[in-house]
């Protein structure tokens, strides 16, 4: 069996204490936010870390609220709830779609919205044990020098594998973070950055606490597509949301293409979301928005899909969600079951 | 052979619970990693992170010098050759001179917990001389690359196989078309939940090893080969297994480590592979490049058959041997064949050991045949099925290779998958061209294989199963057997056969697990050969002891034996049941009479199988048939395969309980869903597993599987016990080129390599567009399987 390095395990009962317990013990700490990737993790000696700081016992993280603007999740809300509490079901179905793909039902119970958030970007050549990376003499990301996937490039190309940020991002989440001295809401969209190692801006001792999902406007209309080899249990090897807000004239308001999984953090397709606003969608725009999402895309081998094939799926995917969102009736005849 | 006369079953035939179904629902039976011993050691083994390299030095001091650890071992302290074959003993414990793929064993340490353990195998140096390594069937033809092993003759082409019956040139003149079409059947692996483990206690001079293992008796014989000691100083035990498909079937580094390691330590040791180390144990299905040609007349018939295979076999020979033949034997059935050649190769490679998966060897080359046999139906403008029927062969006939086919329910199997998925109306309805995203298509293929083979791996002339019954005062009765049951119920099988014909419950009867002191010799759960031949050893066994209660009964009943049945505890007269005495006190009598009541049967194959080289494989005492009809739809954008259904037909001979039979149907085609689209068993250019995880190396999940109708198909074989034949591995191999002939209805592709992959698909599709009318003559070169150019090199080689 492989097994997990030896830590210290700490369980605080409020969001003060745990910070306490971030800044105490700095890069020492990793925090245990249902653990569906981090054991795995662990167990592949990615990181060893001394302390895990467990916030299941913070009930505060744990609680999805309601009012007038939107939603607010604390970190610690299980996949599982994501998927299916009639809160996030009624005011933002796309997000309870992208959570139902997660994993599998059992992972979605350990997993939490805030572990979604903060994971780790994904390749082949990291996800892997102790035993088989020193085989490759290891990668940049952990051990290593350089890249496995692009040996010549400058930096890491792992992928953001995460299903519900692609669709929080287009929903224009923000998400609280909390340190010992201070709290900061910074909008999700600005939080990732496009390196495989440094691939967002946690700072040290700041903690996730909640994400907000404001409420979307009147109008809007969201789909999120996940390609992977099997029905469950896979990371997406993309991620496609799409966001659209039609006025009661079916003119587009706002359109927001958001690609998951394809490069080191989400990756919105502004050209082909410019390209049906104020617009009418006809199947030419589709066409045009598929086009621009699948030109901005540029997937590297990585993961189990070849890049040619998931850079070719970026455009069907595209131009099916769009045929599903602006005609509904049409899709469901050319794809039912 | 003492066979059964009984007619009317009371258990047999009835879907029942397997024996030890409810402590395995509740968690409490009891598999090797659940055993623990006091002062138990964990064991670790340390692995080659090269695949081909000379050791040149191993360190193990400051290993040795780690508190905690109890023992240290290297290659070099048992340097016996072991393989489960006789004839291919290429195997060590831990490798010795040089490491074979990445993840062959070095050095193992023992230590009082698997962190210390690991901590131990990191502090063991070992100096390398890195070797060019052959890691393609290709490679292994050239003399360039340095040997894997220094036995090979020609570069490293482990062996070789060619036979020819009747004259194929003459077939092929005589033939109205001639079809050859290049084939690829990528390699995969089993993935039993339970990875290998072993636990073994070193006492008094003595081993006791508790094993994962399908085969406890060739374990038992390598063990004394590379340990050095007697058989009957060693004890093999079998608990619960969590299944095997053909990967536990021979003996494994963890078993001859963990017993060396608990002799140097005096303390138990228990190794437990972790899920990435059971990818490197592998033994699975080896990839395998193929070129088939087949000869026919106007009217579908066959004049002949040329098949050539290609075998990576990965480091070791495990069973390869037979694998080489398997590739091509096989083809003489199910359909009439007048003439047929085959040659083969088996390459070594500095991969993981390929070795045998459910349905070993003959599943690659069925893909084949069954994908050309809907060629050949298109071609000629027939049905599929219509084709395979009027070449079906019949019961009691002879193979052009000397195979004895007794019962024989392949037409049956046709019709019958046939008429319940409507095949006639939906084949012809989803031919018909579309401009839908996604399409619907229907395909068919058939399949046969072996109920265990005809001669022991280890030639001898004594039974391949025994069984001995024992019943206590009480009314209880044990079985004893050496038949590993992995989970597919054959210690079920034992207890239903004892219960029927001493007609007790099955609750009655106790069977005890694989244990080498005590039950005799099976050869193991292997070539599907459990139910047959420890089936058969059982009958004559239980029909022994239900003599003797016969006899006292017949005394006490003043009835004529002949005349005398039992069940449900009772032993009564035919002709009126009101006469009956209990079973108990017929026992306690006989006991009285005769002393302790015990019996034993055995079971051997008849004589059968031909006189040419090689003839050894392929005979079994009866083969089993199978059809597959499965329903696909293919989303002609992205690629992907939905299988929505398959149909699949099984003659089983009789089932002896259709629930397990109906289970062994459904695990054999959610394994061939796998192995069709989606499972890849592939190495880095540097021989490096690409996906040894179960997160990347993609089984089926639930939502994958399709809906499965099972029919058993019954054809009462005259040697099978109570007319039984297999279930367990015959069922998968039609499954994959079903799929691949369904994809073929719904969208005019070939899919002649596994899996069949979105990506695969798109790319046929593409070239299929680009040919124009979709005759796909122009796409075969673009897709390259590379078979031919392979037959020409070692031609002209």
């Amino acid at each position: 069996m492989l097994t997990l390095p030896e830590f210290d395990f700490i369980a605080p009962q409020t969001v003060p204490e745990a910070v306490e317990l971030l800044a105490k013990h700095g890069d020492r700490a990793k925090i245990l936010a249902g653990g569906t990737d981090l054991i795995p993790s662990m167990k592949n000696r990615l990181f060893e870390p001394d302390v895990l700081i467990s916030l299941g016992k913070i009930p505060d993280l744990n609680r999805i609220k309601e009012d007038d603007s939107g939603i607010t999740l604390g970190a610690m809300v299980p996949i599982s709830e994501v998927a299916h509490h009639p809160i996030v079901v009624g005011q933002v179905a796309v997000l309870a779609e992208a959570a139902q793909k997660i994993a599998t039902p059992l992972l979605q119970n350990k997993g939490t919205i805030g572990g979604n958030i903060l994971l780790d970007t994904r390749c082949f050549y990291y996800n892997q044990s102790y035993f088989w990376r020193k085989a490759i003499n290891n990668c940049m990301k952990k051990d290593g020098d350089i890249c496995r996937v692009a040996p010549s490039g400058h930096r890491c190309y792992a992928i953001s594998s995460c299903d519900t940020v692609p669709v929080l991002v287009a929903l224009n989440a923000t998400i609280k973070l909390v340190s010992e001295k201070k709290e900061r809401v910074i909008d999700l969209k600005d939080f990732y950055v496009n390196d495989g190692m440094a691939f967002n801006k946690l700072q040290p001792g700041e903690l996730l606490t909640e994400v907000f999902v404001p409420r979307p406007p009147k109008g809007f209309r969201g789909g999120y597509m996940k390609l992977r080899r099997r029905q469950a249990i896979d990371y997406p090897m993309l991620g496609v949301m799409i966001g659209l807000t039609l006025d009661d004239q079916e003119v587009c308001k706002d359109a927001r293409i958001v690609l998951g999984a394809i490069f080191s953090s989400p990756f919105e397709v502004e050209a082909a979301g410019e390209a049906l606003i104020g617009k009418k969608i006809t199947e030419k725009d589709i066409e045009k928005a598929a086009e621009l999402a699948y030109e901005a895309a540029k997937p590297l081998d990585l993961t189990n899909f070849r890049p040619a094939y998931r850079k070719r799926m970026v455009r069907v995917f595209t131009r099916r969600l769009l045929q599903k969102l602006t005609n509904p009736s049409s899709y469901a005849e050319e794809f039912a079951a | 052979m003492i066979k059964s006369e009984k007619k009317n079953f009371t258990i047999i035939g009835k879907s029942l619970p397997k024996i030890e179904g409810f402590e395995k629902a509740n968690g409490s039976a009891l598999y090797t990693d659940d055993i623990m011993l006091p002062n138990m050691l964990i064991g670790k083994i340390l692995r080659s992170p090269h695949p081909h390299a000379i050791i040149r030095k191993v360190n193990t001091e400051k290993a040795e010098a780690l508190p905690g650890v109890k023992a240290v071992m290297v290659g070099a302290e048992l340097p016996e050759l072991y393989g489960v074959l006789p004839a291919s003993q290429d195997e060590t414990a831990l490798a010795i001179e040089k490491v074979r793929y990445i993840g062959d064993g070095v050095a193992a340490v023992a230590a009082v917990d698997e962190a210390t353990a690991e901590k131990a195998c990191e502090l063991i140096e070992v100096e390398y001389e890195v070797l060019k390594p052959c890691l393609t069937i290709e490679d292994g033809f050239r003399a360039d690359l340095p040997k894997i092993h220094e036995h090979t003759k020609q570069a490293n082409v482990m062996k070789e196989v060619h036979q020819e019956f009747g004259d194929v040139e003459e077939g092929f003149a005589e033939a109205d078309f001639v079809m050859e079409n290049e084939y690829f059947f990528e390699g995969n692996t089993h993935v039993p939940l339970e990875p290998h483990c072993a636990l073994s206690q070193w006492a008094d001079n003595k081993l006791t090893i508790w094993s994962s293992t399908q085969t406890p008796h060739y374990l038992h014989v390598a063990l004394a080969k590379v340990l050095k000691m007697p058989r009957s100083h060693i004890r093999v035990i079998k608990p619960h297994i969590g299944a095997g498909y053909g990967g536990k079937s021979e003996p494994f580094a963890l078993e001859f480590c963990s017993a060396w390691l608990s002799k140097k330590s005096g303390r138990p040791v228990k190794i437990l592979y972790t899920r990435e180390e059971v990818f490197y144990a592998h033994r699975g299905r080896q990839p395998m490049k193929m070129i088939l040609k087949t000869g026919h007349r106007k009217d579908g018939s066959i004049t002949a058959i040329h098949m050539r295979t290609f075998l990576d076999g990965g480091s070791f020979g495990s069973y390869g041997l037979v694998t080489t033949y398997y590739s091509g034997v096989f083809l003489t059935l199910p359909y009439k064949v007048p003439r047929y050649k085959f040659d083969a190769f088996r390459i070594y490679t500095n991969k993981p050991a390929g070795g045998p998966k459910r349905g070993h060897g003959a599943v690659q080359p069925r893909f084949a045949m069954e994908c050309q046999m809907d060629k050949v139906a298109e071609k000629l403008g027939v049905d599929p099925i219509e084709l395979r029927l009027r070449n079906a062969i019949e019961p009691n006939t002879m193979t052009i290779n000397s195979f004895r086919v007794t019962s024989c329910g392949i037409k049956e199997c046709l019709e019958r998958t046939r008429d319940k998925s409507l095949f006639k109306e939906k084949y012809p309805s989803y031919k018909k061209p579309s401009n839908k995203v996604l399409r619907k298509g229907i395909g068919v293929a058939a399949s046969t294989y072996i109920s265990g083979a005809g001669k022991s791996i280890i030639w001898n002339d004594m039974p391949h199963s025994g069984v001995q019954i024992k019943v206590d005062r009480g009314g209880g009765v044990a079985v004893f057997c050496g038949a590993s049951d992995i989970g597919q119920g054959s210690d079920s099988m034992l207890a239903y056969v004892t219960a029927e014909i001493l007609g007790v419950e099955v609750s009655d009867v106790h069977v005890c697990q694989t244990d080498t002191h005590l039950t005799p010799v099976d050869l193991g759960s292997y070539s599907s050969r459990v139910t047959f031949m420890a089936g058969n050893a059982c009958i004559e066994a239980a029909e022994k002891i239900k003599d003797k209660l016969f006899e006292m009964a017949s005394r006490k009943l003043k009835v004529p034996k002949s005349d005398l049945d039992c069940g449900k505890r009772l032993i009564f007269s035919k002709t009126d049941p009101m006469i009956n005495m209990d079973w108990v006190e017929a026992a306690n009598m006989a006991e009285t009479a005769y002393g302790t009541i015990g019996e034993t049967g055995s079971y051997k194959p008849p004589k059968i199988g031909g006189k040419y080289k090689g003839a050894g494989a392929g005979p079994s005492p009866s083969y089993s048939f199978s059809t597959h009809i499965a329903e696909v739809t293919v989303d002609t954008e992205t690629g992907a395969v939905t299988v929505e259904k398959i149909w699949s037909a099984h003659d089983c001979g009789r089932a002896l309980n259709p629930l397990i039979v109906e289970g062994q149907i459904e695990g054999s085609v959610y394994m061939g869903v796998g192995e069709a689209l989606f499972e890849e068993h592939i190495f880095f250019k540097n021989g490096l597993h690409k996906n040894p995880s179960i997160l990347e190396y993609k089984i089926p999940t639930i939502l994958d599987t399709p809906e499965i109708e099972s029919i058993i198909v019954e054809t009462i074989d005259p040697e099978g016990p109570f007319g039984a034949k297999e279930a367990g591995e015959g069922p998968l191999h039609a499954a994959i080129p079903a799929i691949a002939n369904a994809i073929y209805n719904a969208v005019g592709v070939r899919l002649d390599s596994t899996p069949f992959t979105p990506e695969k698909i798109l790319k046929a599709l593409e070239e299929k567009e680009l040919a124009g009318n979709g005759n796909g003559k122009n796409t075969k070169k673009l897709r390259g399987i590379g078979a031919r150019k392979l037959a020409e090199q070692v031609t002209s080689s």
